[in-house]
């Protein structure tokens, strides 16, 4: 398999070779447009002369400026190791398919795995079974791909309630809850602070005591009442 | 763990950010309750193509121009809140045209990977993409080492039997779909002549309302022209265009300062108990004049323009 065609990142023309023929205009040509400075250009004869070029290129389709950066992994096949099919029938075989040879056991189930299914995981070899209840029970570090914010919940539940006043009966409460349930949930996986927790806690807890204070003066006022 | 590489990319429902790991380019993309995460394996990343944004220079002007005209709008009023109301809301909006401008150009920003091409959305300005690079590029190239100019020349001259591209993979271009956004415009604008001479001649009590949403056509087709053609500025129905936008604007300011007078003398009438004005709208005779003159103008020159351009350049 090829390696990934670079595309302009405005009309996703793919920047290729130059193309001979009859000239045509400028817009449709597939011709790469090279400016080693502003305002003069000049015609590359491949995309390679696109690549690592300081001063950038022109896409050949709407002339917006390109800067390609590319590295060595550009070179690498996409294609992966392939199973090896059963010999003999005395051979072990992969769990997942029958016809190909097993080459080692996931770590976790215990499964035969071929080539193909077997996926190395941080120096563990795992079944795709395995790799994928990992990844919802959260115990394969690294892989995570979403985590929740409860700090942000709760103070969301502290503040958009209170706006519309009555609401923050239950907004409080459940900010409070969601402080002190989540205090120690993992949070974020880049720095973050407690920060939000603390302003939702601080600000919970006074809803509900100037709500019980409210409380206590309705009822203190309907009592002094004639 | 992670290195902060990139600002927070907001929006209305969250933000993109992008950060440095050990091994990994971290991508954020944060919905304010939930983080979802996208890993870059430093060793897997082939490319990164930054394409520079158009220079954004019409839709800054017509922004510009916009907020300005808005803020006006305080110049015709009488009242003290409306005064506040557009000066406020104006300031704003200037606000955030000069913080764009601030910000400098855009750009896009794409990262590829062997069987991937990921929209980098925290990187959106070219000054980010610059910092960006200077600080991604090392990381990478500690794991993959450096790509030495004599690989990148020998693969070009490797080009015919290199797997590397494969010229009959790539998809025919497609020119772009030929558009008439500007003939429907100067066409309606042309129609809008006519109708404001109807109008004039003929009084009649629909006739405001109908006005109305002419001017809204207008403006909304004017705005899609500007926007849809802004990479070929140099053309001469683009400039009638402009013209028009500000002829437009012109008109806008009458008619704010009409509604603000019929609005008063509703105000007045409810004070005194007199009767209301019954029409919205009593345009002078100047006015009608010059929205007449320019609307025939404008259409009747961009639709020869249009036709010029169609002979002469390619199809667009």
């Amino acid at each position: 398999m090829s390696a990934p065609a670079i595309r302009c990142g405005a009309c996703s023309q793919v920047i290729s070779e130059a193309r001979t023929g009859p000239a045509r205009p400028p817009k449709l040509a597939g011709t790469l447009s090279v400016s080693p400075e502003r305002g003069s250009v000049v015609r590359a004869s491949s995309s390679e002369e696109a690549w690592n070029r300081a001063s950038g290129v022109h896409c050949p389709a709407c002339r917006e400026t390109l800067h390609v950066t590319v590295y060595p992994a550009i070179e690498r096949s996409t294609s992966g190791a392939l199973p090896e099919a059963l010999h003999t029938e005395s051979e072990a075989s992969c769990f997942y398919h029958p016809q190909s040879r097993a080459v080692l056991p996931c770590d976790e189930c215990g499964r035969f795995l071929c080539r193909l299914c077997e996926l190395d995981v941080g120096g563990r070899h795992l079944c795709p079974g395995c790799f994928d209840a990992g990844v919802r029970e959260r115990k394969i570090e690294g892989v995570e791909t979403r985590r929740t914010m409860y700090d942000s919940i709760a103070l969301a539940l502290a503040t958009l309630p209170a706006l519309m006043i009555w609401p923050a009966v239950f907004g409080a409460p459940a900010s409070l809850y969601y402080v002190m349930r989540y205090w120690s949930a993992p949070g974020s996986l880049v720095p973050r602070t407690r920060f939000r927790f603390y302003v939702a806690g601080l600000l919970a807890l006074s809803e509900i005591v100037g709500m019980g204070l409210l409380i206590r003066l309705m009822v203190l006022t309907s009592a002094s009442r004639p | 763990m992670y290195r902060r590489l990139t600002g927070k990319n907001r929006r209305l429902t969250g933000h993109t950010q992008l950060w440095l790991g050990p091994d990994h380019l971290l991508l954020v993309n944060s919905s304010r309750f939930v983080e979802h995460y996208q890993r870059f394996a430093l060793a897997d990343i082939a490319a990164i193509v930054v394409t520079d944004g158009p220079a954004a220079t019409v839709s800054r002007f017509i922004g510009a121009a916009a907020s300005v005209a808005w803020t006006s709008l305080a110049l015709t009023v009488a009242s003290t809140f409306a005064v506040r109301f557009f000066l406020l809301t104006g300031v704003a909006a200037i606000a955030l045209v000069l913080l764009d401008i601030l910000r400098g150009p855009r750009c896009r920003c794409h990262l590829y990977t062997a069987v991937s091409r990921e929209l980098l959305t925290p990187v959106s300005r070219q000054r980010v993409a610059r910092a960006f690079l200077a600080a991604i590029g090392p990381a990478i190239e500690a794991v993959q080492g450096t790509f030495p100019p004599e690989r990148i020349a020998e693969l070009g001259r490797m080009r015919g039997a290199s797997p590397l591209t494969d010229p009959g993979a790539e998809p025919p271009h497609v020119p772009p779909a030929r558009n008439y956004v500007q003939e429907v415009l100067f066409g309606l604008l042309l129609l809008d002549a006519v109708f404001l001479w109807i109008a004039s001649r003929w009084s009649f009590s629909e006739a405001p309302g109908l006005l109305m949403t002419f001017y809204f056509a207008e403006i909304v087709l004017i705005v899609v022209a500007l926007v849809r053609d802004a990479r070929d500025i140099r053309r001469f129905s683009y400039a009638i265009l402009a013209v028009a936008l500000i002829c437009y604007a012109a008109d806008l300011v009458n008619v704010g300062r009409d509604a603000a007078g019929w609005f008063m003398q509703v105000a007045q009438s409810a004070q005194v108990g007199g009767q209301p004005p019954a029409v919205f709208w009593t345009p002078s005779a100047r006015q009608t004049l010059f929205a007449e003159a320019w609307r025939c103008v404008a259409g009747a020159a961009g639709w020869l323009a249009i036709y010029a351009e169609r002979q002469t350049g390619p199809a667009s």
